[in-house]
């Protein structure tokens, strides 16, 4: 007689833990979800910033590298190191200042980034902060001559490569 | 006899779960009441099985009009406890893990502050002037930690001394900052720094660039500089 209410009310309270179990459940996971989407994409932004610091580096010391004999190859490789509005800028630039004065004086450069660090970081644009060191030399100044420059520069990804999009001397 | 009350044990758990005993005895031995208690002992071969048997017997009869709610609901519901609570753990231990994965690695939040420190540190450094120094120095002594505020120390006197008898004085701008390295407690930040220096030689002053790689250390939540090196 009393054990019929007291299996009933056990079953009852059976019944509570498995859902609220059950609901617990669904909240861990929620819980899990949310924090492995963050650590994704904390690591997705983490791996295309570091790409892009690479790229930066070495495009960058590509674009600023270039010498009087060898000086349409040069910028040819340098142009393949650009992208977008910058194309045309540095096409401009490259055939109304660089090669001129680079034929006239016998110029040869080469450039270094000594240290890279990033100003800004998206998952397709990243903004760079280098510091570049430059060794020129010229007919008449045949020793090379170290110059030191800073610029922000941007990279964008385009196909999956990062390609400088914009260089802003500071 | 702990040994046999545990075995005696087993056998009660089974029972509910495939009632096998209680459906096949009917049918191969019609004299079941009597029978469980000497059919099982006679297949085991272990002094053991005749208490066993027993058991089943005395569980068996009485039990199974008012029991049945406890004897065989557990066997789904626990099963559903059991996989629900090894769910929650393994979710929970993942989300551990991840909180902890997450915090000690750098988000965008504590890049900023290393910058702003950074910032703050470079701006100080670039202005500065005889009348300031002392004060200037005591702030800068406040941002920094080990090394670096050990020379600011060390060099404070002489520094002022110099900026006095010089008369100099130079006001500075931060014109650009990047984070070059950063983890949970410690970061290098690179600052560009354009500073406007007069002394008694140079009274209409003279734009100056500067580079520096400002190291940071993380301590109660401030970033405070370590080391400040000026990069030729």
């Amino acid at each position: 007689m009393s054990t019929e209410p007291n299996t009933d009310r056990a079953s009852r309270r059976r019944t509570l833990i498995r859902n609220g179990l059950a609901a617990a459940v669904v909240l861990a996971a929620a819980l899990a979800g949310v924090l492995g989407w963050q650590a994704y994409s904390a690591a997705a932004t983490e791996d295309a910033t570091s790409a892009a610091l690479d790229a930066a580096r070495t495009r960058t010391a590509e674009l600023l590298s270039y010498s009087t004999p060898t000086l349409d190859a040069d910028l040819a490789r340098a142009k393949q190191q650009v992208t977008g509005d910058f194309t045309q800028r540095f096409d401009q630039l490259a055939s109304t200042l660089i090669a001129p004065n680079t034929r006239q004086q016998g110029i040869t450069t080469k450039a270094t980034v000594t240290r890279a660090a990033v100003i800004d970081a998206r998952s397709d644009r990243v903004v760079t902060l280098l510091f570049v060191n430059q060794a020129t030399t010229t007919n008449a100044a045949p020793e090379p001559i170290q110059r030191t420059s800073q610029a922000k520069v941007t990279m964008s990804k385009v196909n999956g490569t990062w390609l400088i999009s914009d260089v802003t001397p500071i | 006899m702990a040994d046999l009350d545990e075995l005696a044990e087993a056998p009660h758990d089974e029972a509910p779960h495939d009632e096998a005993p209680h459906d096949e005895a009917p049918h191969d031995e019609p004299a079941a009441s009597e029978a469980p208690a000497s059919e099982p002992a006679a297949s085991e071969p272990k002094a053991t099985a005749a208490p066993r048997g027993e058991v089943v017997a005395d569980q068996a009869s009485p039990a199974e009009p008012t029991v049945p709610l406890w004897r065989r609901r557990p066997s789904r519901w626990a099963a559903q406890v059991a996989a629900l609570s090894i769910a929650l753990i393994v979710l929970l231990a993942v989300s551990g893990l991840l909180f902890r994965h997450n915090r000690t690695n750098p988000t965008d939040a504590a890049g900023q502050g290393a910058v702003n420190a950074a910032e703050a540190m470079a701006l100080e450094l670039g202005t500065i002037g005889a009348g300031n120094a002392a004060a200037r120095m005591e702030s800068l002594a406040k941002r920094s930690t080990g090394e670096f505020h050990d020379q600011l120390g060390g060099y404070s006197p002489i520094f002022q001394k110099i900026l006095r008898l010089g008369n100099v004085s130079s006001r500075g701008s931060v014109t650009a900052a990047g984070i070059e390295r950063l983890d949970a407690d410690s970061a290098t930040v690179l600052v560009t720094l354009s500073a406007t220096v007069t002394n008694s030689q140079l009274p209409a002053g003279q734009l100056r660039g500067y580079r520096l790689a400002v190291r940071l250390e993380r301590s109660g939540g401030q970033w405070l500089t370590s080391k400040v090196d000026y990069i030729g």
